[in-house]
This record gives structure tokens, sequence and C-alpha cells, in this order.
């Protein structure tokens, strides 16, 4: 506990510089910020790139853990930093580095392209076998139903996941965790029928089998998505699917 | 972490487990001194570790079910403690049954 008489005036941010044109690998740049108890990590960002160097270059937007863009690894761990307050990182040096695990294209930004790749991978829309027409009126669900998704779109597409997910961090080639809890929500959606279509992808080596339930995703995850379970629900669902395929009037493999 | 390396000692007590078999296949003779091996203590302490780490591996396996199996019943999900209950009853059912073979 830090009281007032102890409160430190400064506290040092040691932050990842990377410029492409003339950097071949990123370099830590120490900045001396003012201390407020009330800052985040985001404010002491702001902070340099008024006061100190205009060049500082990141993501961010709404500043209230809603946007999804501020994400970095800040002493190591992936967080929002609009969320990750300085008193909780005393007495400091801070941290601040790009994403673990996605290309550098300068300072802390990262390159999303991978990632939005396999979001939209996975069919993140309601599939039907037949649209009704408008005029017959909405889809109804009912509360329950809803719940039975609900929690998987929470989503903010911030990628902290990715980063923390040792698995993703050894093979790009994995659909990842928020990609496969998107999946997930449309899959258990009860207007949706397009779980078939998204099957060979998630079932793949690259989806839900490539994970080994480590839980690192769930653990960051700022929205309680809890990636991890979802995976090991659709590794349930793909079980079973297997098994019944063997069954006369089970699901025919692909 | 720890539920990681689990799988470690796992796996070194299957192969122990093949090579008795293989020992057994082997003959009388065979099968006694891979007993007498079975028998020092370097080998017992390395069982009571791997017993830990399986009833660890065992108890975070069961602790995870609610994850993995979500049962809603109208607007509420079965409550987790009662999956993982369940779970861990039957594990002990289970168990108790095998056990009872053996020893009759
Ligand atoms: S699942 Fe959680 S951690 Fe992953 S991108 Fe979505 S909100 Fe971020
Ligand atoms: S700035 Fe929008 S989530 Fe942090």
């Amino acid at each position: 506990m830090t009281t007032a008489a102890t409160m430190p005036e400064t506290i040092m941010i040691d932050v990842a510089r990377y410029h492409p044109e003339h950097d071949e690998e990123p370099q830590y740049e120490r900045f001396e910020v003012p201390y407020r108890s009330d800052w985040v990590v985001l404010d002491a960002l702001n902070h340099i790139k008024d006061q100190d160097d205009g060049s500082l270059t990141y993501r961010w937007s709404c500043r209230m853990g809603v946007c999804g863009s501020c994400g970095m690894m800040v002493n190591g761990v992936p967080v929002l930093t609009c969320a990750a307050f300085l008193r909780d990182y005393l007495p400091g040096p801070v941290r601040v580095e790009p994403l673990a695990g996605f290309p550098v294209e300068r300072d802390l930004v990262v390159d999303l392209k991978d990632f939005i790749g396999k979001l939209s991978a996975v069919k993140p829309w309601i599939i039907r076998e037949e649209e009704t027409p408008l005029s017959e009126g909405e889809y109804k669900q009912s509360p329950g139903q809803l719940a039975d998704f609900k929690q998987f779109s929470m989503c903010i597409n911030c990628m902290l996941c990715y980063s923390a997910c040792p698995v993703y961090q050894h093979e790009e080639e994995f659909v990842g965790p928020a990609a496969l809890a998107l999946a997930q929500r449309y899959n258990a959606d009860s207007r949706d029928e397009g779980n078939a279509e998204r099957y060979p992808l998630i079932w793949s080596d690259d989806g839900i089998w490539d994970c080994t339930f480590v839980g690192e995703c769930s653990e960051v995850c700022p929205k309680h998505v809890d990636p991890a379970g979802a995976i090991q629900s659709a590794k349930l669902e793909s079980t079973v699917g297997w098994y019944t395929s063997f069954l006369p009037l089970g699901r025919k493999r692909d | 972490m720890l539920r990681e390396l689990s799988a470690v000692f796992m796996a070194v007590y299957v192969v122990l487990m093949v090579i008795m078999v293989s020992r057994i296949y082997e003959g009388q003779d065979a099968y006694e001194d891979y007993r007498d091996f079975l028998k020092s203590p370097f080998v017992i302490v390395f069982h009571l570790i791997a017993l830990a780490f399986a009833l660890l591996h065992s108890i975070t396996w069961f602790q995870a079910v609610p994850r993995a199996i979500r049962i809603r019943r109208g607007e509420e999900f079965v409550p987790p403690q009662a999956l993982i209950g369940t779970h861990i009853l039957a594990w002990f059912g289970i168990s108790v049954v095998i056990i009872g073979i053996f020893l009759i």
C-alpha cells in the first residue's frame, strides 16, 4: 500500500521503439513521467507523446476498455493499457512493448492482418439454410438461447489472448482463441444453421485440436469471454460428432 | 504450469509399465529382476511423485469440466460445483469398483 507520503513523484517507463526505416530490431527508450495514482499506462504514453516525443506510435481510442485497440505487453503481460493502472506497477520501471506474437509495424503498433483474416475465416455471421423473408418477421430467440452464446459474444478483438497463447507464439497457423470463441458464438446461436460450414476449419489441425488448454487466453481476457472454455466445448462437440458419424443415422464425416 | 509438467511424469510412468509387460513376456527371471529394480528407493520416490502429479492432473481436469460442458436449464446454467462434484463422485465410484475387481 502506497500512502500519500511515500507516493513517488515520477515513474520510469521503458518503451520499445522500432522504426522500420532505420532499426534492425526494437530498442528500449526510457522516459520519466509524472506519477498519478489514477493514471493508467496509456496516460503515461500520451504524456510522453505530448511532452517528450511526438513520434511515439501506438493505437488507442476509447480509453474505457471497449474498443480493444490499446493492447500492449506491460511488464511482459498482455493488457489493455487503458485499464492498467500505474499504481499496480510501483515502483517501476514499467516496460511497455508491442503485443507478443505479431509482426511489429512501428513502435507499439502491430500488424493485424493475420488476426483479421482468421476472424473472417470462421464465418462469423448468421448462416441460414434458407433465409426467411423479412415479411415473416425476425428470428425469435429466448433469453435462455441467448445465454448459450452471450459470453462468447463479448469479445472486443483486443488480441490479448493471442499474445498470451503459447501455441500461437509457436504456430502462426493456429486459428487462435478469439476466432475460435467467435466460431463457437455463432455455432451456439439458435438462429444460426452454419455449424457444418465452420467445422472443416475449426475441427482441423490448425483449429481447436492445436489447443492444449493452457488457459492463459482466458486469464488475460478483459471481457471474460473464456476462449479456452469455448474451445473445450467445441472439442467436446467435435468428439461427439466424430463418434456419432459411425452410427447409421449420424452426421457423415467430411 | 504444474499441470502441464504432470504429463512428463505420466509418460515416464507409462514407459515403466510397458517395460514391465515386456519383462513378464520374457519370463519369470526377467520379471523378478525388474521387480527388484522397482523396489529401489529412487524408483519408489519417483512413483510417489508421479502419484501426486496424477492426483493434481485428475483434480484440475475435473475442475475444468464446467468450462467444456455447459448445461443450461431454462435461463440458468447448471452450477459448476455440481458438475465438478458429479464427476469426482463418478471417478471415485469407478476407482472403488476397479480396486474391488483386483482385490477379489
Ligand atoms: S477473447 Fe478476450 S482477450 Fe481475446 S480478443 Fe476477445 S476480448 Fe480480447
Ligand atoms: S483505448 Fe479502447 S480498449 Fe483501451
